[in-house]
C-alpha cells in the first residue's frame, strides 16, 4: 500500500518539475500563460492508467492526494499573476530598509489608483462588474460570487474586511 | 481500505473546519483567526497517530495527507481570499448600491487606502507582526502566517518567474 502513495507522490513531484521547466522555458520566449499547469493533467492521465492497471492498489486516495497536491501548486505558482503585489506584502517589504514607521508612512506607499482603482478595472474586464456612463453596478456573473461572499460572512459570522 | 482512508481524511478535515466555524461566530475578533494554526497542526497530528496505530503507515500517510490538502484548499484558496481580497471587497460594496450603481467616487467614500491600510495594520498587529510603540509601528521578529506566507511567494518567484 505504502508503494502507492509513493508512487503517486513521484508522478506528483515529476509533474511539477516539469511545470517549472515548461514555465521557465515558455518565459525566456517572452511568453506568459497559466497553460503550463497543463503538465498535471499528463501526470493525471499516468496516474490513472496505473489505476486501471493495478499499478496502485489504493486508486481513490492516490488520485485525490494527487489532485490536491496539483490543485494547490497551480494556485500557488499563480500568486505571482494575480492582482501583483498586494498591500500585505507590500508593507512587510518596507521594513527592510526601516525599523519602525508611523501609520503616515505606510498609507504613503500606496496610491488610490493602484489599491482601488486598477481593480475596479479587473472586475469590469472580466465581467463581474458592469460600467454606464460614471456608474458602476454588478452584473450577474458578479452576483453569483457575492450570494457565495455572503453565505461565508453568514456561516462564520465575519464581516467583509478586504 | 482505500475507502477507510479516504472517508477518514474528509472526516479529519470536518474536525477542523466545523470548531472553526464554531470559534469564529463567538469570537469573531482578528486575534481569533491566530488558532486556525494551532488547530490545523493539532488534527494533523491526532490523524496521523490514530491513522498509524489502527491502520498503519500508508493509511497514516494517505489520510495526512488528504488532511493537509483539503485543509490547505480551505484556508488558502477560501479563507485568505474573501477575509483579506480587496476585488473582492470592492465587489460587495458595488453590491450593495444595487441596480442604481455607484460612482468611483462615492466607492471611495466607503473604501478608501486610508482604511485599506488602515485595517492591514490592525491585522498585522492582532497577529504579531507588527508592535506599536511611541505612535510607530515596528516589526516583530515572529514567524506569523503572513510571514510564511511572504517567503513561500518569495520563493515562488523564483521557481515561476515573470517575463
Amino acid at each position: 500500500m505504502i508503494a502507492s502513495i509513493v508512487t503517486t507522490m513521484g508522478i506528483f513531484s515529476v509533474s511539477c518539475i516539469l511545470h517549472v521547466i515548461t514555465h521557465r522555458a515558455l518565459v525566456t520566449h517572452g511568453i506568459r500563460t497559466i497553460k503550463s499547469a497543463l503538465v498535471y493533467g499528463g501526470g493525471l492521465l499516468v496516474l490513472l492508467s496505473l489505476c486501471f492497471t493495478g499499478g496502485v492498489s489504493l486508486p481513490i486516495t492516490s488520485i485525490l492526494l494527487y489532485a490536491l497536491s496539483s490543485f494547490l501548486v497551480s494556485w500557488f505558482s499563480l500568486a505571482p499573476y494575480l492582482g501583483g503585489e498586494t498591500p500585505t506584502s507590500m508593507i512587510l517589504d518596507s521594513y527592510a530598509t526601516k525599523t519602525s514607521q508611523t501609520e503616515k508612512d505606510l498609507q504613503k506607499l500606496f496610491t488610490e489608483r493602484g489599491l482601488v482603482g486598477k481593480r475596479l478595472n479587473d472586475l469590469v474586464t472580466s465581467g463581474m462588474v458592469v460600467q454606464k456612463n460614471t456608474k458602476f453596478s454588478v452584473s450577474s456573473k458578479g452576483k453569483i460570487a457575492v450570494k457565495a461572499i455572503m453565505f461565508y460572512q453568514k456561516v462564520f459570522n465575519r464581516t467583509m474586511s478586504g | 481500505m482505500d475507502i477507510t482512508i479516504t472517508s477518514t481524511g474528509f472526516i479529519m478535515f470536518l474536525l477542523f473546519l466545523v470548531p472553526q466555524v464554531l470559534l469564529l461566530r463567538v469570537f469573531p475578533q482578528d486575534a481569533a483567526v491566530k488558532t486556525i494554526g494551532v488547530w490545523f497542526a493539532m488534527v494533523f497530528v491526532v490523524s496521523g497517530l490514530w491513522s498509524y496505530v489502527t491502520l498503519g503507515i500508508a493509511a497514516a500517510l494517505g489520510v495526512t495527507g488528504i488532511y493537509s490538502g483539503l485543509s490547505l484548499l480551505y484556508i488558502i484558496v477560501v479563507f485568505s481570499v474573501i477575509e483579506a481580497s480587496l476585488t473582492l471587497r470592492i465587489l460587495t460594496e458595488i453590491a450593495k448600491a444595487g441596480d442604481r450603481g455607484i460612482s468611483y467616487k462615492e466607492l471611495l467614500s466607503v473604501y478608501n487606502p486610508t482604511s485599506i491600510i488602515k485595517r492591514r495594520i490592525e491585522r498585522f498587529v492582532a497577529m504579531g507582526d507588527l508592535s506599536y510603540q511611541n505612535g510607530k509601528y515596528q516589526r516583530t521578529t515572529n514567524m506569523t502566517p503572513f510571514r510564511i506566507r511572504k517567503h513561500l511567494t518569495g520563493f515562488l518567484y523564483i521557481l515561476f518567474p515573470q517575463p
